[in-house]
């Protein structure tokens, strides 16, 4: 049977204490063994993502954003991927769901389980469910959009009926904007127009209700207007069904608007965390400080863009130091190049990687 | 710079249109036509940066290539003025048309499929030179260095391949090739839409640095509003193969006079939460450019829409502040800018 489809948050019994943790991302490494050389994807990646909220991960391309989610839904290609360390935490059951003190539920970590075994096939879509930034590609072009997502119903929740997946698939593709559902969802995915079958990756990616949804850059190769429906959209649902969102982009003012809670990351590590409003207005690291300064800004008032000096390190040389050394105007000798830079609190709220905030 | 510049412009549109066949059947029959460029009017003058913005399928990028003839224009009249000759080019051919190459280049969005893998940086960069009989041997060995240098590259660079390159050190070859044969307009297609944020600051940098050095004029195609701010003087409004608006970057990010325009500044998500606002999100797509909505193409996305809107081809039309709008209602609605 196909349950309620929404997912409480749990009672907030002080406006104080935060949301019940959902998932724990701890030191996580991966490592890529190509031929050339081992890439340090991810070092020492740490995250948590609560109960109705959306956490953003903003990088440049190579900066381990989309390994990352792929990690949490087990999908990197290994090999030539290889987790070679950390947790991660997926707080289960709907223990949250009842208990104002944190989760009753169990405790999996997703890294133990085999990535095709059974335990993991039941988490991936019920639990947390992903939309791609290709719409094209993560559809099946042989089949109709419908009967993908009755799939995955029926898969996840064995004993549903087909009639009643078929009318649970065209509930959704409603909920998503797609018109004329009923009739749409017997279109392939070739018939429908890129927003359109974003709309439909987003129907499949809700369709088992999943706690976390991870996108990953969803509007990247869709226009500005067309953007903007999808993420309104994906806004109105992460409120209609609780749910809490890991949003992937390398848009600056897309995470602006999507995001609680924003990670920076640089070459496979975290170098700045805070939430949205402090990261906007007092970006720390030296990394994120120059990323603001090099994006025209749509409000204008800048004679002149200011680059990254530099360019971006080959990704097989192994940093012993701050990822960010070579190409940081604040940098010190002797300490950048040799130390890993700690992760410095400076506000309940906010955390950077860089020497310069050590106290 | 005002849209009634006195000065002789260098580069008039008139009346431009390419139609696009759409063929059906074993015999290829031509059922209809796909409008991507419907009838644009367009003066740039020299020294400026005009942008042409809109979404994919606004004719942005079609209507840069027919006016360099990459593609056969439909209809219409394209005049570039250069030195005091007027040169016609919708009437070029042969060896005429190579006298627009000359003047005339264009840089390209992809840097990856826009360059020949089996062609070194000097073979890839010297080619325009070598065909245009502008330059062969040790004279272009020299003048290309020279060019390359200009745009960031190293001499060592020359005998490497595209595929040694990133992505953007690519496009910096993709310019190279623009500039070498010293153009006076330079028709840039989305150059920095594939290109990572960071490497973005470098490359329009760039682009502003060699139209300080060079006098250039550029036509400058995207859909980034916040590259449009930074890069142009004036701004061109396309949707569905249509101009829909034209002025100064101010007059048309600031209070534009398009409903079309007014979503497309809505749509664009801000970066400050002081400039968040309320947004106005035009629902609907882009519509099918082989069978296009009967009046303003615009009005079944358009929530100021009157019945008059269903009916009647609003035409372009100035404006008090002298910039152009097609709208039956620019003068009576209030439209907010950014």
């Amino acid at each position: 049977m196909v349950p309620e489809i929404i997912h409480t948050p749990p009672a907030q019994a002080a406006t104080t204490a935060p949301n019940p943790l959902l998932i724990e991302v701890r030191n996580l490494q991966v490592d890529f063994k190509l031929f050339e050389g081992t890439v340090h994807a991810l070092n020492n990646v740490d995250f948590e993502i609560r109960y109705g909220k959306s956490l953003g991960v903003i990088g440049e391309s190579g900066c381990g954003k989309s390994v990352t989610a792929q990690s949490i839904m087990r999908i990197v290609p290994t090999p030539p991927a290889n987790i070679v360390g950390g947790q991660i935490l997926l707080h289960t059951g709907d223990g949250a769901n009842n208990s104002n003190t944190g989760n009753a539920g169990d405790v999996i970590d997703v890294l133990q389980l085999e990535a095709d075994g059974e335990k993991m096939r039941s988490i991936r879509w019920k639990e947390v469910a992903m939309v791609f930034q290709e719409p094209m590609t993560s559809f099946s072009p042989l089949f109709t959009i419908g009967n993908q997502i009755i799939e995955a119903i029926v898969l996840h929740y064995p004993g549903t009926s087909n009639k009643e997946a078929r009318e649970r698939t065209i509930d959704i593709l409603g909920r998503v904007g797609i018109p004329q559902p009923k009739r749409l969802i017997d279109a392939y995915p070739h018939q429908l127009s890129g927003g359109m079958r974003q709309r439909a990756m987003i129907a499949m990616a809700l369709s088992c209700r999943p706690k976390l949804l991870i996108a990953d850059e969803p509007t990247t190769a869709l226009d500005v207007t067309i953007e903007a429906q999808i993420l309104e959209l994906l806004k109105s649902l992460q409120d209609e069904f609780g749910m809490s969102m890991m949003y992937i982009s390398h848009d600056l003012a897309v995470i602006g608007e999507m995001a609680n809670e924003v990670i920076v990351m640089y070459l496979g590590m975290v170098v700045e965390r805070a939430s949205r409003d402090e990261l906007f207005d007092n970006p720390l690291h030296p990394y994120t400080q120059a990323l603001w300064r090099s994006i025209p800004r749509i409000e204008g008032g800048q004679d002149r863009l200011t680059p990254i000096s530099g360019s971006l390190p080959s990704p097989f040389t192994v940093h012993k130091g701050c990822p960010f050394y070579s190409r940081c105007e604040h940098r010190i000798v002797g300490l950048c190049d040799t130390h890993r830079p700690p992760a410095v609190r400076v506000s309940p709220t906010h955390e950077v990687s860089c020497v310069l905030y050590q106290k | 710079m005002s849209v009634t510049a006195t000065a002789e412009p260098l580069l008039e549109i008139r009346d431009l249109k390419k139609y696009f066949p759409i063929q059906k059947g074993f015999l290829k029959r031509t059922v209809g036509y796909v409008k991507a460029v419907d009838g644009v009017n367009l003066t740039v003058q020299p020294g400026e940066t005009l942008g042409v913005v809109g979404e994919s399928g606004s004719g942005k990028t079609t209507l840069g290539r027919t006016l360099l003839r990459l593609y056969e224009p439909t209809a219409g009249e394209v005049t570039l003025r250069v030195e005091g000759n007027e040169l016609s080019v919708t009437g070029l051919d042969g060896a005429e048309l190579r006298q627009l190459r000359r003047n005339a280049q264009m840089i390209f969005q992809d840097p990856y499929s826009s360059l020949n893998p089996r062609m070194t940086v000097l073979e890839t960069v010297g080619e325009p030179l070598y065909v245009n009989g502008l330059a062969s041997g040790r004279e272009m060995e020299d003048r290309v260095r020279e060019v390359i240098l200009q745009v960031g590259l190293r001499v060592e660079h020359l005998r490497r391949y595209p595929h040694s390159f990133s992505g953007g050190q690519r496009q910096r070859i993709g310019i190279a090739r623009a500039l070498v044969v010293k153009p006076k307009l330079v028709v840039a297609d989305e150059p920095v839409s594939a290109l990572d944020v960071s490497v973005q600051a470098q490359t329009l940098n760039l682009l502003k640095d060699l139209q300080a050095q060079y006098q250039l004029t550029y036509l400058f195609v995207t859909h980034a509003m916040n590259v449009v701010r930074y890069m142009c003087d004036r701004i061109a409004v396309m949707y569905a193969g249509k101009l829909v608006e034209l002025g100064t970057k101010s007059q048309v990010l600031t209070s534009p006079k398009h409903p079309y325009t007014e979503a497309l500044l809505s749509s664009v998500p801000r970066t400050t939460s002081r400039t968040r606002s309320k947004r106005i999100i035009s629902s609907g797509e882009v519509p099918d450019l082989g069978n296009l909505p009967s009046g303003c193409v615009f009005h079944p996305r358009c929530k100021y829409a009157i019945d008059k809107c269903k009916t009647e081809v609003p035409q372009l039309r100035a404006m008090d502040d002298g910039r152009l709008a097609s709208c039956h209602r620019a003068e009576e609605i209030e439209l907010q800018g950014i």
